[in-house]
């Protein structure tokens, strides 16, 4: 930054305090009362827990099964994820290098995936679900981000990458005796390390969050994901819980957050390249 | 590149990757697919529930086991806990399917329509062997149709007021105990009591039922006081009396405490009887445990009167076989089971029965160490004869979505009662025939 | 590859269609599966009375489609998500623009600025909903209101206020994606071709003829891209309303996508729902073919 004035700084301080206080204050609010007893959570605001009740830590686990429902999301994040690049590579690949009847056609129709969001299926996709009997479990949560619209777009995305690999690669390997799939396996699969982790960031923070598909095709609470769960402090019967939906919140946010930390220009340059998609 | 070719030649790690997504996914299918286990000789019986208490759970399972026992079988139960917000559409949406529930609890709301669309399995032949004289007729009403019973209330629950005796004391207000002794516990002396609490300490009176008597929970909020000045919502045979000049009044005098004296927790607002930021809420028997370790004194009283006595608002659940079920027969002799004398007396304590012999009993009243037996009576015993359920329609959910946009204009202080339960009552005839 | 016999070239030919249809027969399969046969099958239900909870299905013609249109809450639906969109994609783009071109300078702590804007973006929408519906209580017991009390102003019930709420789902979600717009618009501003900024400062152009008169322009394929990602994400509004209003108070923050939601699983009028799908299925169409055809015309953006 070129050196300014004082008088020209004060305003964009003032300016990074009030974006400090608008996207970490929330944070760090719900931080804090997730330390409170309930009765501490509202009035005054303070920086610091009044209560420092570490044991809503420990209460989550006991009013909710919240360790299955923590194990469940990262079942069904890392399966779908991993489902959803191999099967997006695999396409992706044929798409961009590989010349057989009908592939514009399919890639156009795989197209129309991309656009469509679920919220416009999820009815038949119910009564789908339930016939083939996955009503009520993780399937759906997996079939659905591999094949529907994430799906579709990490495909694009990797199609969009293969175009542009030589093609002097595949050569070598066929005069190799490699056969298509050994290419893929070998040579393709491995080189679109960086455009595969960014598709995998983005299906599996996708995943993480969603909380329409759990909501309709789950059921019991020892099914459910996060979102569902975080949701549930609030609504079981009884009263709310604050604390407690405050302290699963933190939980369920920490290693997202812990994470976007560390790969920040990797992950945001992976969310943003998709919202230009 | 082609140093990234011969970098690459990792099939390896291709094929482990490969590898964890079949198993996993196999595993995830075998997960979804385990209804569909083998027979083998131990029967398999679902039960879904809305409570994940664990304490409750082991209750329930005792009496699976005494079941089995007593048939020479053995079985293996799952408990299927669905949050009681969702509790009616899941299971709806489960039982249509196949391989839902073998045996669940029923929601008052949800019984004329799992009636109706024979989701629920006949009991006739499996309560044929127990004393069914000892159910009135009026508390299985709402679970028969055409002469057949078809679920079975475990618990008829009365709605009673909870108050913080220490918010009491500290703004001298005379106590629910003192007004009862003083016969003049009624929705005025209520009011005053919520008023003076408020003015007095700053603490919220009032807290509706579970916080949410704004929302989920209108007709729980309102029916005690509607009903008990003579009004209602709707009827048996299809009459509407939301609007009525009774019913007008009622809900008046709730509007006042919420926007003229601000002496109720509004809505939106988090404060919490159970936190100690109200002085009064409105709960049930399986509530008080939530009590035990509460930082105040507190006390339990019915529901105040008004003109017409004190009606409390009950809350019933019974237990149900699923008609399409893979047992269905074993299934209904085990929701009468659960429902005999002994298991309603062992549930007591958490869910008061329907049962009179276990009502009138010594043991009923005790039933809960949190309890005092004089309480007891009062609030619950006592109750169970003045209160009511809610109204039931076969098109509940339907009826409740629609009307809650309406009953929201109630909710600001210059609404015009009349006119928004005129609006109301429009939404209830529709559904009416 | 020339000279490769005719046979063996016919033969690869062969192979490489086998394997190509090979590789993208899961992803296809699975497309016709659960995007494509769902599709069909939502058109379908939308001309069929159909109810989840009782049953029976009976083919209906447009009679679903006749009571959308006398459905009041169905406009109401419509018209929120319309108000909604209004309000959101102005607010997040204006926001958004402004934000990029200040911090596109490079100034310090841009860093900073841009890891915390983009914090909510990664964290899910149901925890965002959670910490604003606390943020926002009524009274002086939230946050925002204890901090406009402190400035001696009496906030409003946010959430359960008619005039308030539309507009708080709306602050708050437009704070959630907020971060993602800022980037890409910094994208955009640091592609800045700069021989023409310095051309036009060169001419004497500065300030807001500057942005006017060059920036915008510059940036504008971008801006309307991004505007039509918005609008389309704006339409798909969920979790916010949901969480934060359940469509109240007084439907007045009920969307379509809720009022989907609502019709086939809570009052499980699985064939009236569809007809809203059908709607909105419609809609996003639309919106998608404009994103399409603009985005022929803007082909520099694929980097």
């Amino acid at each position: 930054m070129k050196h300014s004035s004082i008088g020209a700084r004060i305003p964009y301080w003032i300016l990074l305090a009030f974006l400090a206080i608008i996207f970490v204050y929330p944070f760090w609010w719900m931080l804090v009362n997730s330390l409170n007893n309930p009765a501490d959570i509202f009035g005054t605001p303070t920086l610091l827990p009044r209560s420092w009740a570490f044991r809503n830590y420990m209460e989550i686990f006991q009013v909710q099964p919240f360790s299955r429902h923590y194990t469940n999301t990262l079942l069904v994040a890392v399966v779908a994820t991993v489902g959803n690049v191999v099967v997006a590579a695999l396409s992706g690949y044929a798409f961009a290098r590989m010349r057989f009847p009908g592939r514009n056609l399919a890639f156009l129709l795989l197209l129309t995936a991309l656009m469509m969001p679920i919220e416009v299926t999820i009815i038949p996709l119910f009564s789908q679900m339930r016939a083939f009997g996955f009503y009520d479990s993780l399937v759906p949560l997996v079939l659905i981000p591999i094949f529907g619209a994430q799906g579709a777009f990490s495909a694009f995305l990797l199609r969009q990458f293969y175009v542009t690999v030589p093609i002097e690669l595949e050569e070598a390997a066929r005069i190799d005796g490699l056969g298509p799939f050994g290419i893929f396996v070998r040579i393709m699969f491995p080189i679109a390390k960086p455009v595969l982790s960014s598709a995998a960031i983005l299906a599996f923070l996708a995943v993480w969050n969603t909380y329409l598909e759990p909501l309709v095709f789950l059921n019991s609470l020892v099914n459910f994901t996060l979102p569902l769960s975080l949701t549930n402090f609030n609504d079981s019967y009884g009263l709310p819980q604050w604390h407690l939906q405050l302290a699963a919140t933190t939980i369920s946010i920490v290693p997202i957050m812990v994470v976007y930390l560390i790969f920040q220009e990797k992950i945001s340059n992976a969310m943003v390249n998709s919202g230009m998609k | 590149m082609k140093n990234s070719y011969v970098h690459a030649r990792k099939p390896l790690s291709v094929l482990l990757v490969a590898l964890i997504l079949i198993v996993s996914t196999a595993a995830l299918f075998a997960a979804g697919s385990q209804e569909a286990a083998k027979p083998t000789s131990p029967v398999a019986i679902t039960i879904a529930t809305w409570t994940s208490n664990k304490d409750q759970i082991a209750l329930l399972e005792s009496f699976v086991q005494g079941f089995a026992q007593s048939k020479g079988i053995v079985i293996n139960t799952t408990f299927e806990s669905i949050p009681f917000a969702d509790y009616n559409t899941k299971l709806s949406l489960e039982l249509q399917g196949s391989g839902g529930p073998d045996v669940f609890w029923v929601l008052e709301t949800a019984a004329p329509a799992f009636i109706a669309s024979n989701l629920l399995a006949k009991l006739d032949t499996a309560m044929k062997n127990y004393e069914p004289d000892d159910l009135s007729a009026q508390a299985l009403a709402l679970w028969s149709k055409g002469g057949s019973v078809y679920a079975i209330p475990f618990s008829t629950s009365p709605f009673f007021i909870l108050y913080n005796k220490d918010l009491f004391k500290k703004a001298g207000a005379k106590s629910p105990a003192e007004l009862i002794a003083a016969g003049t516990w009624n929705w005025d002396t209520f009011r005053t009591a919520s008023k003076q609490i408020k003015d007095a300490t700053g603490v919220w009176g009032f807290q509706t039922v579970d916080g949410a008597g704004f929302e989920a929970r209108v007709l729980h909020n309102l029916a005690p006081i509607v009903r008990s000045y003579g009004g209602d919502f709707w009827t048996e045979d299809g009459k509407v009396l939301i609007n009525t000049p009774e019913s007008v009044a009622a809900v008046k005098l709730f509007h006042a405490m919420v926007y003229t004296d601000a002496s109720v927790v509004p809505p939106g607002n988090q404060s919490d009887f159970f936190a100690g930021s109200a002085a009064m809420t409105v709960g049930q028997v399986s509530r008080v445990s939530k009590l035990v370790d509460a930082g105040f004194a507190w006390g339990i009283a019915p529901m105040p009167a008004g003109p017409k006595g004190d009606v409390p608002v009950i809350g019933q659940a019974a237990i149900g076989a699923n008609a399409k079920g893979k047992n269905v027969a074993l299934a209904s002799e085990l929701v009468a089971y659960m429902t005999n004398k002994a298991s309603v007396a062992a549930m007591a304590g958490i869910w008061p029965p329907a049962r009179k012999s276990v009502l009138e009993s010594e043991s009923f009243l005790t039933s809960n160490k949190a309890i005092a037996a004089q309480d007891m009576k009062a609030a619950v015993g006592d109750s169970i004869k003045t209160g009511r359920v809610l109204p039931s329609h076969l098109q509940y959910p339907q009826i409740e979505v629609e009307s809650r946009m309406v009953f929201d204009k109630l909710w600001n202080a210059n609404a015009n009662v009349q006119s928004v339960l005129d609006e109301v009552a429009a939404v209830y005839k529709k559904y009416m025939k | 590859m020339k000279d490769t016999p005719k046979l063996t070239l016919h033969r690869m030919h062969r192979q490489e269609a086998l394997a190509g249809w090979g590789f993208i027969a899961p992803q296809m399969a699975g497309f016709f599966i659960f995007v494509l046969a769902p599709l069909v099958m939502v058109f379908v239900y939308s001309f069929q009375s159909k109810n989840l909870l009782f049953g029976g299905t009976a083919f209906y013609g447009v009679g679903n489609f006749r009571d959308l249109l006398a459905d009041p809450l169905f406009a109401k639906s419509l018209v929120n998500t319309l108000v909604f969109s209004a309000g959101v994609v102005p607010l997040n783009l204006l926001l958004a623009l402004a934000l990029a071109l200040y911090l596109g300078k490079g100034a310090y702590g841009t860093r900073f600025v841009r890891s915390i804007i983009f914090l909510p973006v990664v964290t899910s929408g149901v925890a965002w909903a959670i910490v604003w519906k606390y943020l926002l209580q009524g009274g002086t017991a939230g946050p925002v209101n204890w901090f406009l009390d402190q400035l001696g102003i009496a906030g409003p019930n946010w959430l359960f206020e008619k005039g308030w709420a539309m507009g708080s789902v709306v602050v708050s979600r437009v704070l959630k994606n907020l971060g993602m717009n800022v980037l890409i618009f910094m994208g955009a501003v640091l592609n800045m071709p700069p021989d023409v900024l310095e051309a036009a400062r060169l001419d004497g152009s500065k300030g807001l003829h500057l942005f006017w008169r060059i920036k915008l322009p510059l940036l504008m394929p971008t801006v309307l891209m991004v505007s039509i990602v918005t609008i389309i994400g704006s339409m798909r509004v969920f979790d916010t309303i949901k969480l934060m209003t359940d469509g109240g108070p007084e439907g007045s923050t009920m969307v379509l996508v809720y009022y989907i939601y609502h019709q086939a699983f809570k009052m499980f009028n699985t064939g009236y729902a569809s007809s809203i799908a059908v709607v909105l299925f419609i809609i996003v169409l639309v919106l998608t073919i404009a994103q399409w055809s603009l985005r022929k015309k803007v082909s520099y953006y694929e980097a």
